[in-house]
């Protein structure tokens, strides 16, 4: 396991770095890629508003990609923001009625997106360079691209614990000594716990899973919850999605990163819909969130650009140095079954 | 099928019971009953359309035993701590000289609209194990924390601080209306006024209070932000909890219609009972309203005056006071971990919040949806209860279980039904004011139909009866006798959707568009974002503008907010 982790981890930094070094290299071309000389703006502009479904937060980062893509091309962007999964379903909902009014969707769950795939619901579209974007977040078939993306790192309290006692594996979170000082993401609600779950099942099998949960962790179902608990001191020790770890960090708290990397990485995609009434329009939004301005944006807001040359958010390294255990995560049953197998040992630890 | 046979005359009760469902003669049956079909009937065919078999068989495994029975459990245990504060409370209000009474029903109605999600949070924050603020400060005196919010009994609590509201309002309508003749009866026959209390007030309002305890069961098994942040944390899953999963984590449409069947089949079944106590639907049993009325007693506390104040503020400071004070602070506060840091306020939030557009447009369609729908819904609910009333055929029963049906419905699924009805072919509704307006008459007609048809029990038939003799047609009779004598019954309404609409959250998350967004939604965007402040400077804009939109509300229908009597 520990030789799958290195050998990922290092396939990892080489590609970044090569991508890093490329972007570099083309980057005066890829600035000028969103200029009014693109035919595209006047055909879309004529078309209108572009709709893009999406679940990029917080607010201030949505709204300035969108600001800075208008100011760009003068086109408005018409936006529906929810958690990955009500997008998906009111997206796949409204299209049980025939409905197809959108351009682009944005979602942080690429089993999600496969699903679109099969359905049929995404078109290709290969952007004219994508060169500093790291392979692992192109799709092949130009089906989904990975605008950005968060890890999963454990992060301590720094005021209540020693940064020589706090965790430095993950194993560590099921010892006694940790016991009610833990909080994790609830797998049955997010898709931090949700891999959480499956990496450490394949990592240390069900029985550590037992013994985590023996240990009286609080099972926190909505993201910013967590680090809210780990700054004010409910519990000091918690397993940390970056991006709002980051943000908290920038912010002063008395909270600090204790792994060193981060268990995997997980991106928020964009892809274009087959029906889209904008094509030209939703081809150009994908173009600029890919871009290094919106690679900028999402830095500035505890994100992870998937492009070589944006450094990485406040507290991290860039993504070509971020040491990653598992760039996919291995599923060891399907996720409903692996949902249910959770939910009866977290019940049993309880009792 | 009119039976005319002679030879083989059967029974007056069959030929009743066999009478055509919408005879042509009752237009206004007719007219309603397309109504209700249209809003309700056809949203909910739309979800069969998606409903799978396999999705209910999954319902009836041991995975989810435990989330019904406890979810039975929070909304059992919940209802009678609500019923001990409603109903003395509104009596309180109502009927006796408590000082500040009509402010504390002011307050009450306002408490009701802080979302549950910020309740929670809130009482995290005093009442957190290791970190509430109350816990620290008892920590050095007990050893351990006073008291653990994470548990099953948090739920419970905010369960109870969310329903109470619910049945002052149904209480406090009741009183309004009933007959000071009957209490004045039972003075005469020398009760005590603790017995007429008991034997003669409580028993007239019987039907109101029954309303606000089936609303309170539906809203307590409905509950998901207690669920979700005090009980999944220490492992307690719902109903609720479980089906959010199926949609914002594990999307599966078919599973989450079919864990909204046992919810929905729960409430029909206690509305059914329900009706059943009180003696059937459409009984007379509850007239209390026959004549010229009289000015309701007012009980004089004496020095008991103050005492009760202190007692009456209790739970109001329990749902409103400490939730809205936590509220206050994190909404000045730069940074929410920091807690009272005097470095750590700022108005910067609110600075925000008033230059953000999309929050100036959502205020915007809140206001115009919360107000709209909440007078639609008193006219649509009064007219409902009215035509509902007297002799019940199949057609009248039929109605009203299908607008008692959403009661139960968790408004997640209600807006995926909205979305499959309304957005695309042909109606094309997608995008517009009008779907969500269409979802909150969804989710709000048994709330409209319960709280009118308590008004209309209570009112004689006899006065519509002698309407007619005079010369009224059946619209003027409405018009001039039956909605006049109702009126408190269509404020109440008309309050009590307004309250709804202007913090629902969960239809109006699925189903708006970049236009149509609410307060509610930015609310919770805020909260996904990360931003406990600015959630909580949202949440407080929220609070302000139902605490004026009732103010306006009063204004315009000249009536004081006392006066509405909500």
């Amino acid at each position: 396991m520990q030789g799958k982790r290195t050998r990922l981890g290092h396939r990892l930094s080489v590609l970044a770095s090569v991508a890093a070094l490329a972007a570099v290299l083309i980057l005066p071309q890829a600035a000028g890629a969103q200029t009014a000389a693109d035919p595209r703006i006047e055909a879309a502009r004529a078309k209108g508003k572009v709709t893009w479904y999406t679940s990029v937060s917080p607010d201030e980062l949505r709204k300035g990609l969108i600001d800075e893509f208008t100011k760009r091309t003068g086109i408005e962007v018409n936006s529906y923001y929810g958690g990955t999964g009500q997008v998906f379903s009111r997206l796949t909902t409204e299209r049980k009625t025939k409905s197809f009014a959108v351009d682009v969707v944005t979602l942080g769950d690429t089993d999600l997106v496969g699903d679109l795939i099969k359905d049929n619901v995404l078109r290709s579209y290969k952007p004219a360079d994508l060169s500093a974007v790291d392979p692992a977040y192109k799709d092949p078939d130009g089906k989904w691209y990975g605008i950005t993306f968060w890890g999963l790192a454990i992060e301590y309290n720094s005021r209540l614990v020693q940064k020589d006692a706090a965790p430095k594996s993950w194993s560590e979170l099921a010892d006694p000594k940790w016991k009610s000082k833990v909080a994790i993401s609830d797998p049955s609600r997010s898709a931090a716990g949700l891999l959480f779950l499956k990496a450490m099942v394949h990592e240390n099998g069900w029985e550590w899973i037992e013994k985590l949960m023996r240990n009286d962790p609080l099972v926190i179902a909505i993201a910013p919850g967590i680090d809210q608990a780990v700054a004010n001191g409910e519990r000091p020790v918690a397993t940390a999605v970056t991006s709002y770890t980051s943000e908290i960090m920038q912010k002063h708290a008395p909270v600090a990163i204790a792994s060193d990397g981060v268990l995997f990485v997980s991106p928020l995609t964009a892809s274009i819909i087959t029906e889209a009434p904008n094509p030209e329009g939703a081809e150009l939004l994908v173009d600029f969130l890919l871009s290094k301005d919106a690679g900028e944006l999402y830095r500035k807001y505890g994100w992870f650009s998937t492009r070589g040359d944006v450094a990485g958010p406040s507290g991290f390294p860039p993504a070509s140095e971020l040491k990653v255990a598992y760039k996919e995560v291995p599923s060891p049953l399907p996720r409903q079954e692996l949902l249910d197998k959770f939910n009866a040992i977290a019940q049993a630890a309880r009792k | 099928m009119a039976v005319t046979d002679n030879a083989a005359r059967p029974p007056l009760v069959a030929a009743r019971r066999w009478r055509p469902v919408l005879a042509p003669s009752n237009p206004a049956l007719l007219v309603i009953g397309a109504l209700v079909v249209g809003f309700v009937g056809y949203p909910v065919a739309a979800g069969l359309g998606i409903f799978e078999p396999a999705a209910f068989a999954r319902l009836l495994t041991a995975q989810n035993v435990e989330p019904l029975l406890n979810s039975l459990l929070a909304a059992a245990l919940s209802i009678v701590p609500a019923a001990v504060l409603g109903v003395p409370l509104a009596c309180l209000c109502a009927r006796t000289n408590l000082p500040g009474r009509n402010a504390i029903g002011l307050l009450v109605s306002v408490s009701f609209v802080i979302p549950n999600l910020l309740t929670s949070i809130a009482y995290v924050f005093l009442f957190g194990r290791n970190s509430g603020l109350v816990n620290v400060l008892f920590y050095d005196v007990l050893g351990a924390p006073l008291y653990d919010i994470y548990s099953f009994s948090g739920v419970v609590f905010i369960a109870v601080l969310h329903s109470y509201p619910l049945i002052f309002f149904t209480t406090l309508s009741g009183l309004s209306k009933i007959n000071p003749e009957l209490e004045e009866a039972g003075r005469i026959c020398g009760l005590s006024p603790v017995a007429v209390f008991f034997r003669i007030t409580l028993g007239a309002i019987l039907p109101s209070v029954m309303a606000g305890v089936a609303f309170s069961v539906a809203e307590s098994l409905t509950m998901l932000a207690g669920p979700l942040v005090l009980g999944s944390p220490v492992g307690l899953r719902f109903m609720t909890t479980e089906m959010y999963a199926t949609i914002v984590m594990n999307p599966n449409l078919p599973a989450a219609v079919a864990l909204s069947l046992p919810l929905v089949a729960i409430t029909v079944l206690l509305l059914w009972l329900q009706a059943r106590l009180l003696g059937g639907a459409g009984s007379a049993k509850f007239a209390v309203l026959s004549g010229k009325g009289a000015r309701n007693e007012i009980v004089d506390l004496g020095r008991w005056r103050f005492p009760m104040m202190l007692l009456a503020l209790i739970p109001v400071m329990l749902s409103l006071g400490l939730p809205v004070l936590t509220l206050l602070a994190a909404a000045l506060m730069d940074q929410w971990w920091r807690g009272l840091d005097p470095d750590n306020f700022t108005l910067a939030n609110f600075a925000y919040l008033f230059s953000d557009q999309e929050t100036r447009l959502a205020v915007w369609n809140s206001a115009l949806l919360s107000v709209g729908i909440g007078a639609v819904m008193a006219l649509l609910g009064g007219v409902l209860a009215i035509v509902l009333s007297g002799p019940q055929t199949l057609g009248k029963r039929f109605l009203r279980q299908l607008s008692e049906f959403p009661l139960g419905l968790p408004h997640v699924v209600a807006g995926v039904l909205v979305i499959l009805a309304w957005y695309g072919s042909p109606f094309h509704l997608g995008g517009t004011l009008w779907i969500l307006a269409f979802g909150y008459v969804l989710v709000m007609l048994p709330y409209a139909l319960k709280t009118c048809e308590a008004a209309r029990g209570q009112i004689d038939t006899s006065l519509a009866e002698a309407a007619h003799i005079v010369g009224c047609s059946q619209l003027q009779a409405w018009r001039y006798v039956l909605m006049p004598l109702m009126k408190n019954g269509l404020l109440t309404t008309f309050v009590l959707v307004f309250l709804f609409v202007v913090k629902e959250f969960s239809l109006t998350a699925m189903v708006y568009s970049a236009e149509t967004q609410t307060l509610a939604v930015r609310v919770f965007t805020y909260f996904e974002g990360g931003s406990y402040e600015k959630t909580a400077a949202a949440a407080i804009l929220l609070l302000v503008l139902t605490f004026g939109g009732l103010a306006v509300a009063g204004r315009l229908l000249k009536v004081s907010l006392t006066g509405i009597k909500v």
